[in-house]
C-alpha cells in the first residue's frame, strides 16, 4: 500500500470561518498598526511644532498610541503566522505575491505617515486639507508611477488564475459602488438631503467594497 | 464543476502545495479546484491534463455525459 505523505493544505488548513477570520484579523491589525504610528507621528508633530514642552498628556497619549500599534501589529504577525503555517510552504508564486503585497503595505504606511506630517492634526491624513506641494508632489508620483509598476507586476508574475478571478469579482462589485453610490449622493446632494459628495470617501468605500470580496472569494 | 484532482493527487502522493508548484498557481488555487469552489481555466485544465498524462474529461466532470453536437 502507497505510503500517503501526510501534510497536505486540506488535511491542515484551518476551516473556512477561521480562514477568512484570519485574513480579516491581518487586514485589520496592519491598518490597526498604521494607524496607531500615524496618531503617533501627528501628535509629535503638532507637540513639536506648536514648541511646547513635553507632558504627561502627551507621553500618556503616545505610549497609548504606541501600545495599539503594537498590539495591533502583533495580532496580524500571529494571524500571518497561524495562516502560513496552515497552508505549508508557499509556492514561487505565492511568495512573489507576498512580496508584492508587504511593498504595497509598507507604501501605504509612507504615504500615511507623511499625510500624517503634512496636516494639522493626527486624523488629516484622511482629511481634504491643503497639502505643501513638497509633500504633494511625491505622494502623487508614489500613486501614479510607483503603484502601476507594482499592479504591473502582480499581475502578470504573482497573482494566479483563481485570485484574479477573486479580483475581478471584487473589482465588479467596485465598480458598481460607484455607479449606485456615486449619483444617488450626488442627487441627495442636489436636493439638499446630504453634505457635498466627497471623492476621497467614494475612493475609501470603493477600496473597501473591492477588498472585502476580493477576499472573500479567494479564501472562501 | 466536478473533478478527481484530489484522488489524482494523492495516487502521486504530492501535496497541494507540490501540485500547486507544478502547475504554477497557488495553493489556495488548487483548494479551491479540489473543493470545486473555483472551475479552471481551459488553459489550466490543460496543464492539468498533460501533468497526469490523462485526457481534460478524464479529470474534469461537467456532470453531462456523452456528446451534444445538436
Amino acid at each position: 500500500m502507497m505510503a500517503m505523505k501526510a501534510p497536505t493544505m486540506d488535511d491542515q488548513a484551518p476551516a473556512m470561518g477561521s480562514r477568512i477570520g484570519r485574513v480579516a484579523l491581518i487586514a485589520a491589525g496592519s491598518l490597526g498598526a498604521v494607524f496607531g504610528i500615524g496618531v503617533i507621528t501627528g501628535l509629535l508633530s503638532a507637540h513639536f511644532g506648536r514648541g511646547e514642552s513635553v507632558e504627561f498628556r502627551l507621553v500618556a497619549l503616545v505610549a497609548g498610541a504606541a501600545l495599539f500599534a503594537i498590539g495591533s501589529a502583533w495580532i496580524a504577525y500571529r494571524a500571518t503566522r497561524a495562516l502560513t503555517r496552515a497552508a505549508g510552504a508557499p509556492t514561487a508564486r505565492e511568495r512573489r505575491n507576498r512580496i508584492v503585497l508587504i511593498a504595497c503595505g509598507a507604501l501605504g504606511g509612507i504615504i500615511a505617515m507623511l499625510l500624517t506630517l503634512a496636516g494639522p492634526s493626527p486624523l488629516s491624513a484622511l482629511s481634504n486639507d491643503p497639502l505643501p506641494p513638497a509633500i504633494a508632489v511625491p505622494l502623487a508620483l508614489i500613486v501614479a508611477v510607483l503603484m502601476p509598476v507594482l499592479c504591473l507586476y502582480w499581475h502578470r508574475r504573482a497573482v494566479d488564475e483563481q485570485e484574479e478571478a477573486a479580483y475581478k469579482l471584487g473589482a465588479l462589485f467596485g465598480i458598481y459602488t460607484y455607479f449606485i453610490g456615486a449619483p444617488t449622493w450626488w442627487l441627495l446632494w442636489r436636493g439638499g438631503l446630504a453634505p457635498a459628495p466627497d471623492g476621497i470617501v467614494i475612493y475609501f468605500t470603493i477600496i473597501t467594497v473591492t477588498g472585502a470580496i476580493w477576499l472573500w472569494a479567494k479564501y472562501r | 464543476m466536478k473533478n478527481r484532482l484530489k484522488v489524482l493527487r494523492a495516487e502521486r502522493n504530492w501535496s497541494q502545495a507540490e501540485l500547486a508548484e507544478r502547475l504554477d498557481v497557488s495553493r489556495q488555487a488548487v483548494n479551491a479546484i479540489e473543493t470545486g469552489k473555483y472551475d479552471p481555466s481551459l488553459p489550466l485544465a490543460f496543464r492539468a491534463a498533460r501533468l497526469f498524462g490523462l485526457a481534460i474529461e478524464d479529470i474534469f466532470d461537467d456532470g453531462h455525459e456523452g456528446t451534444d453536437n445538436g
